[in-house]
């Protein structure tokens, strides 16, 4: 790696440092903004009312009542299966094998399909929810092209699947970034070794693992905290194509911290789910990064 | 490229400096949907006084915009909002106290005292009511005339509704909603009002806040009482063991307008609703039917109690919107002819009417618009035996735990679990000593 | 050990049937958009328009929602310029200068993205006050800080992969350090402050919390807002107004992708590379 004992490093360490102080301000305010979402997780402040202007200490009552209560420990369930589904096997395991194939096939329309799915990531949340409520509702795409002409009776896919609707319509959304990184990433290794691992036969699953794999181990890991990181927090396109619902059944912790805060009002309360939040989720990126430098050493 | 960029760049910053009030200026927050009321009133305002108003019209969740308005010290001169709230904004002191206005104010002798009371608080009024609504239960007619059910449909209890819905289900299984039953969070205060207090109403009689979410003498919420597990398993026999109704429409990303277009639609037998759907329905389903032809396609009949020794025959609930000016506005007076300006009798009397909402002032009720309006003065009855909502300090919370209680029962949990977990959230929020049980 | 090999015609063929297959699962939840945004009885349901019009794209292009279009426009291109720069400037010594512990606080901070928006609003609504930025400014800068962390960790990365050989030659030559960078670095590093601006523009203009909640005038409000005249809690659901809305609002985003596209290509790689 590179070290300050170069001159010019040194010379430009000060310079650097004071270009670096604008961003600097601006981390420090989002520290603040975390800060105070910290203190307040450790009282009762609401939204409205008596405990608006004088909200007290309340301990560690808060984040007790994450445990002892119910909703909590649901939503963080729904969201790990969610975030398993939609972005480690979907957006990071559909996003590399297309990565693959699109390297190794000679397919005319490449960019058509790059136009398809970049065209998921790139829509606005609120235009993807409704495009999805009319894709699966009983009068929408899915239904009238596909079940009613096969003589089954129309389903409402929002009604009985939810959790599965909003996983792939996540995946739909996201596996874009995954395919430009990894389809990036592929620009460094030859095109034969990734012809060879595509190949169909018993090997080619072998090849996959033992030969590809090694080489993107890298990208794939880093990858994998970015989309955790992100998808963890997921919130607006849920938010407006279920709200939640039905019953609990796609309450996230991001809808629940929301319901929690604004709805109930209870600040505080809402508080403690975004820390605890975060204290998932840096648990789960020091497992990976772990993970990771164990394996390569 | 660039220049183009450039120019949009210096088009915005220009209609961004243009935009900005300046401080001298008025202004005011109100919901899209209400411009009818609002800009004449300010062009009259704006020629009488020479000052200008600047308004912000709010396409969605102007409650939360409200609140945070309030909250951070930001909120305009004149604002609009949902009446439960009143007391809360009061507490906090965020509401100015209008008696000083109300009090040399002539028109304030034309409302109702009921709805006086509700935006008076400690003797001080915080806001004025723009109109109210009272909630009953429609139905398709067509849908009926199928099911074989008698009309004028008058049912006694609780078996009666449940009755119909069963015919509507066995004669139309197309129906998806046999009985559309405002349940969940994600309809918000509708679950809480169109839904559970309704059922809540009618379960018991009035006694110590028995068929209520709060005991107003004892000064103490209900955590668990017969009323309110009756209406936990009036939401378990639609939901799970009758299943008389579907569950997307309550969680679709437009609840209102998917909600209307499925009734228009046919896809509803029976809803419990508001006042407001005769008009809201055709509206939002981009259908034009006259007076008639709407009395053809639906009808509405009073929401009956459950039957029981105690209960009332029918259950009803209002609430509405106020007007009022926030406590941070330097320029009380102002806002306050602003606010004379928006209430002037005729023009508000025939926007009323128009909107097909209950007028909340007896002049508004005489006026020509709104006699002529049959729809309008059929409800007459209902405003007259009708009752608000239990909007103490920290309702609002309360009422999210209702609607978490009802999104319980539809995952599956049953009424002892739903009703503790309902019991242990009131307790957090306002301590044991707060709570009270009816056994 | 390893042949060059082509594959088979029936591995070829299932390979773009494959394919295709993809493209018709992404693309046909986009087909409601489009069908009704051109319908004249534009509905919420799947139905093949019999008659075509233009009108709800003429609606669209014209009056409060052009505005609102130029609003959304001005926010996420002053956002993700702001970004760019801002993260450009700390990335450049987190890649360069011996910091301890540099990756570890890079990603702590990243994780500050989990906290969600609506956590802080509180804090941020009432800063924004003191500081007279309950305007578009204040959203800009808001969105800005929201995009730091990641932008600055991405970028770091990218500047990873640069070696420094050219940095010191162009100091032995007694250019300053501003110099270097504005001449050498930031031009290598194009690919990868694409993709950080290109990240920063989708985010600020997906964006409708912080601009719902901060700005004091609906004159200010941007598209995501805006999308939402088209349904009304008690007006009529103009579903021809808000697919049409829907395409305009999602059109730029797609455009300055392909403007792009050559940059963000490269960018990628660079983004992705440090665990």
């Amino acid at each position: 790696m590179i070290s300050t004992s170069h001159v010019w490093l040194r010379r430009s360490a000060k310079p650097m440092a004071i270009a670096a102080i604008p961003a600097v301000l601006f981390i420090l305010l989002f520290i603040f903004y975390a800060g105070w979402t910290i203190w307040t997780s450790f009282t009762d402040l609401s939204l409205l009312g008596r405990k608006s202007i004088n909200p007290s200490f309340v301990g560690f009552d808060n984040y007790i009542r994450l445990i002892t209560r119910d909703g909590f420990l649901q939503s963080v369930w729904t969201t790990t299966v969610f975030t398993f589904f939609s972005a480690i096997v979907g957006q990071c395991g559909i996003g590399l094998l297309l990565a693959i194939i699109m390297k190794s096939s000679r397919f005319r329309l490449k960019s058509f399909v790059e136009f398809a799915i970049l065209f998921g990531w790139l829509a606005p949340d609120v235009v993807a929810a409704f495009m999805w409520n009319a894709f699966a509702s009983s009068d929408g795409m899915i239904n009238v092209i596909i079940l009613q002409p096969l003589g089954f009776e129309s389903v409402n896919l929002l009604n009985e699947y939810a959790i599965e609707v909003v996983i792939i319509s996540n995946i739909w959304k996201g596996t874009a970034w995954s395919y430009l990184l990894f389809s990036a990433a592929l620009d460094t290794v030859s095109r034969e070794v990734i012809e060879a691992a595509y190949m169909d036969g018993a090997n080619a699953l072998q090849r996959l693992r033992h030969v590809l794999l090694p080489l993107l181990r890298a990208q794939i890991a880093t990858n994998l905290l970015f989309v955790t990181i992100w998808t963890y927090a997921f919130f607006s396109l849920i938010y407006a194509l279920t709200g939640g619902g039905p019953g609990r059944e796609t309450e996230v912790l991001s809808i629940y911290m929301y319901k929690q805060a604004f709805d109930v009002g209870k600040l505080g309360y809402g508080s403690a789910v975004a820390i605890a939040m975060m204290l998932i989720v840096g648990g789960l990126s020091i497992f990976y990064v772990r993970q990771n430098k164990d394996q390569t050493r | 490229m660039r220049n183009l960029l450039l120019s949009v760049l210096t088009a915005s910053v220009a209609t961004g400096a243009l935009v900005s009030a300046a401080a001298a200026d008025i202004t005011i927050t109100y919901p899209s949907g209400w411009e009818g009321l609002m800009e004449p009133a300010f062009e009259e305002f704006e020629k009488k006084t020479g000052e200008k108003v600047v308004a912000t019209v709010v396409p969605k969740e102007i409650d939360k915009r409200i609140t945070i308005d309030l909250a951070g010290g930001a909120a305009t001169d004149v604002i609009v909002y949902d009446s439960y709230r009143t007391s809360e904004y009061a507490e906090s002191g965020y509401l100015a106290d209008l008696n000083g206005y109300t009090a040399s104010w002539a028109d304030w002798d034309h409302y109702f005292g009921s709805l006086k009371d509700i935006s008076t608080i400690d003797g001080a009024v915080r806001g004025i009511p723009v109109y109210t609504d009272v909630r009953m239960l429609w139905y398709n007619r067509a849908i009926f005339e199928k099911a074989g059910i008698a009309e004028p449909w008058e049912p006694k209890n609780w078996n009666d509704i449940f009755a119909a819905a069963e015919k509507i289900k066995a004669s139309n299984p197309d129906v998806e909603y046999p009985l559309y039953f405002p349940v969940g969070t994600k309809l918000g205060e509708a679950t809480t009002m169109q839904g559970f207090y309704m059922a809540l109403l009618g379960a018991d009689g009035a006694e110590g806040g028995a068929n209520r979410l709060r005991d107003w003498d004892a000064g103490q919420w209900i955590g668990d009482s017969p009323a309110i597990r009756k209406t936990l398993s009036f939401y378990q026999d639609v939901f799970v063991n009758k299943e008389l109704s579907g569950r997307e429409l309550y969680y679709t990303p437009d609840v209102w307008g998917d909600m209307r277009r499925a009734f228009a639609n046919g896809n509803i037998g029976i809803m419990a609703n508001g006042s407001w759907e005769f008009n809201s329905i055709w509206r939002s389903a981009g259908i034009e039917k006259s007076t008639d032809e709407r009395n053809e396609f639906m009808a509405w009949t009073k929401f009956p109690g459950d039957g029981s020794e105690n209960a009332p025959a029918t259950s009803n609930i209002s609430g509405g919107w106020n007007i009022a000016i926030a406590e941070s506005s330097e320029q009380k007076d102002l806002a306050w002819q602003l606010m004379e300006a928006i209430f002037e009798a005729d023009r508000y009397a025939e926007w009323v009417a128009g909107q097909g909402r209950p007028a909340v002032r007896r002049d508004a009720l005489e006026a020509p618009a709104y006699k002529a309006d049959a729809y309008l003065t059929s409800l007459s009855p209902l405003l007259e035996d009708t009752t608000g909502r239990d909007t103490f300090p920290g309702y609002s919370s309360v009422s999210a735990f209702v609607q978490q209680a009802t999104t319980d029962i539809l995952d599956g949990k049953s009424i002892d679990e739903t009703v503790a977990t309902f019991r242990e959230n009131l307790e957090d929020e306002f301590g044991e000593e707060e709570v009270k049980i009816i056994e | 050990m390893m042949t060059s090999v082509k594959p088979s015609f029936t591995q070829s063929a299932s390979t773009n049937i494959l394919l295709a297959v993809v493209v018709i699962a992404w693309l046909s939840p986009l087909s409601w958009l489009l069908m009704t945004s051109v319908n004249p009885n534009a509905s919420g349901g799947f139905v093949v328009p019999t008659s075509f019009t233009l009108d709800h794209f003429v609606t669209v292009m014209s009056g409060t929602s052009l505005r609102q279009f130029l609003n959304s426009l001005f926010i996420a291109f002053t956002s993700a310029t702001l970004t760019a720069i801002l993260a450009a400037f700390a990335a450049y010594p987190f890649s360069r200068l011996n910091i301890p512990y540099k990756n570890t606080i890079l990603w702590s901070l990243a994780l500050l993205r989990i906290l969600p928006q609506t956590a802080i609003i509180i804090p941020v609504f009432l800063t924004g006050r003191a500081l007279g930025l309950l305007n578009t400014g204040g959203v800009i800068l808001v969105l800005t800080l929201m995009n730091l962390p990641f932008a600055i960790l991405l970028l770091k990365n990218f500047f990873d992969t640069i070696p420094s050989e050219l940095e010191e030659a162009s100091y032995m030559e007694g250019a300053t350090l501003y110099q270097t960078l504005a001449h050498v670095v930031f031009p290598l590093s194009r690919a990868g402050l694409a993709v950080i601006w290109f990240m920063a523009f989708t985010t600020a203009w997906n964006e409708f919390l912080f601009p719902f909640l901060m700005l004091r005038s609906d004159q200010a409000f941007p598209m995501a807002i805006g999308l939402y005249a088209a349904f009304g809690q008690y007006g009529a659901t103009d579903y021809g107004f808000l697919t049409s809305y829907s395409i305009i609002y999602t059109a730029p985003a797609i455009f300055v992708y392909f403007l792009l596209k050559r940059n963000l290509t490269t960018g990628f790689a660079g983004v992705g590379v440090k665990g």
